[in-house]
């Protein structure tokens, strides 16, 4: 399995504020949450800081920033599709005590969506990353990764209220991200964003290792969308990796994602290349096959990435745990109830309100009745709030952000710099500076001197 | 005003059986017009202001 981790940006407001630019308003979320983490402090020598206090490292080993004009939180390197949820989830409460802290200093409400899109024209992203070996050729990623993401979307989709960049059409589709895209591979992520993109910042050696960066991806309420998400995809990067994936090819990846996103009975069937046509669940049928047989793959994601295909085969409608299908559900409810066009505005109010972190979400109100599965426990949870992963180089930089703050000099995903003599301790390996090499050390002072 | 209208009949509604077909998603642990009620009474009165007033800046 690869090493893996996920980058949320939520969409933000202060309703009561309108003035205040989006940049102060997540600054002082980032600035407020009260965990342990790295603060802009004034060094002995009076020199310039070297952290920013919207830019902070967290004793958990995430990092948690201001962005493009909102808040933004990396979780920490972790080895498993469940850590990943659960360090996704702890994203969602670590920025909900930010903004709450940030409404006392404001006096004003704040508000936080877990989405992709405004609906009038702005998208922010969800980013997966994966860490594979420099050796697996970029065009072999390529031709893995592309079906797989554009397939996907019946799995992972958050569901959205209009049609088109800006909402020009009423109606719902699957996908929050699936309009934006206008190219398959390229390097940007806010112009002509493309389905694949190329960055590639390993955040380690570079001799080593390659990541992959997933930007066509939705951010998820449902605990079983994010799980299947970071899980399959974890799965089909060991199999190109081990380069036993023999993938299908699309025809017209850009129109096929378009076509799999407007296709709430998910049967279409999309061309490819050799001239056969398929639908998504058929080739994602086929993704799962391969890795199963290749022995790769997380077998709890494997066992429920089948069981979701089967249902989604069978009747879409009944797979209320996937986050799509649970919101349209609740839409078509109310339409049928109130009379309601798709271009009402209570229904991009739901759709809205289902993204917002607060009890108030139609999110939770299906979880406390019920209806929503969690994956996860409230203690699990702050666990990953609290503690840094144990089994990555994240474990070192958790505990001594939180333990060793006043030592920190500067942090960085793959080194640190540690007291006033800015003493540089690289981390190319994200691999080393686990729990395990710490304790065998004789504890962190004991391990730093070791290095 | 046609809020307020719709919102009065959807009421009413809830109190009588319901004659839609058995929503599909999951266990119904509870009345489901009570959950659409309980999700409506809670949103901002003002869908459409809530909707307006957010538009996010930037981003990846």
């Amino acid at each position: 399995m690869p090493l893996l981790g996920a980058e949320t940006e939520y969409g933000i407001l202060a309703p009561g504020l309108p003035d205040l630019h989006p940049t102060v308003l997540s600054a002082a979320v980032v600035d407020g949450y009260a965990g342990t983490g790295t603060r802009t402090r004034v060094d002995d020598d009076g020199s310039i800081p070297l952290e920013d206090a919207h830019n902070r490292f967290l004793g958990n080993g995430a990092r948690l920033y201001v962005d493009h004009a909102h808040p933004e939180y990396s979780t920490p390197e972790v080895t498993s599709p469940r850590a990943g949820l659960l360090a996704d989830l702890a994203g969602d409460a670590v920025v909900r005590a930010g903004a709450q802290a940030a409404e006392t200093q404001l006096g004003s409400p704040v508000r936080l969506f877990k989405n992709n899109t405004d609906g009038k024209g702005a998208s922010y992203g969800y980013h997966e990353n994966y860490l594979l070996s420099r050796a697996t050729p970029w065009d072999r990623i390529v031709a893995g990764m592309l079906p797989f993401v554009v397939t996907r979307l019946p799995l992972i989709g958050a569901g959205r209220v209009g049609l088109g960049q800006r909402s020009e059409q009423p109606g719902f589709q699957l996908s929050q991200r699936a309009d934006f895209f206008e190219t398959v591979t390229a390097l940007e992520t806010t112009i002509r964003r493309p389905l694949l993109n190329t960055r590639d910042e390993p955040h380690a050696d570079r001799g080593r290792w390659r990541r992959l960066h997933v930007i066509s991806g939705d951010a998820n309420r449902s605990e079983t969308s994010t799980l299947l998400k970071l899980g399959t995809a974890s799965a089909v990067v060991s199999a190109i990796e081990a380069g036993v994936l023999r993938p299908v090819a699309l025809a017209d990846p850009l129109g096929a994602v378009r076509t799999v996103s407007r296709d709430l009975d998910c049967r279409a069937r999309l061309d490819l290349t050799d001239g056969r046509r398929l639908t998504a669940l058929d080739i994602q049928r086929d993704y799962h096959a391969q890795v199963e047989t290749s022995g790769l793959g997380d077998p709890e994601v494997l066992a429920l990435w089948a069981s979701t295909l089967d249902g989604l085969d069978a009747d879409p409608r009944q797979c209320g745990e996937l986050d799509w299908v649970a919101k349209l559900d609740l839409l078509q409810s109310f339409r049928r109830r109130d009379d309601l066009a798709w271009d009402h505005p209570r229904l991009a109010q739901l759709d809205l309100a289902w993204a917002e972190l607060s009890d108030r979400s139609p999110y939770h109100a299906l979880v406390r009745a019920g209806r929503m599965p969690r994956l996860t426990s409230d203690a699990e949870v702050q666990t990953a709030v609290e503690q840094p992963p144990s089994d990555t180089r994240a474990y070192l930089r958790g505990r001594l952000v939180g333990e060793r703050t006043a030592r920190i000099g500067a942090v960085d995903w793959s080194w640190l710099t540690l007291g006033s003599g800015r003493r540089r301790l690289r981390l190319d390996d994200p691999f080393e500076g686990t729990e395990a090499a710490v304790q065998s050390a004789g504890g962190l002072d004991a391990y730093l001197a070791s290095r | 005003m046609a809020e307020r209208i719709q919102r009065q009949r959807s009421t009413q509604r809830a109190e009588e059986p319901s004659t839609e077909a058995t929503p599909a998603v999951g266990k119904p642990a509870v009345d489901y017009d009570a959950l659409l009620d309980e999700i409506d009474s809670v949103l901002e009165t003002d869908a459409e202001e809530y909707v307006r007033s957010f538009v996010q800046k930037g981003g990846q």
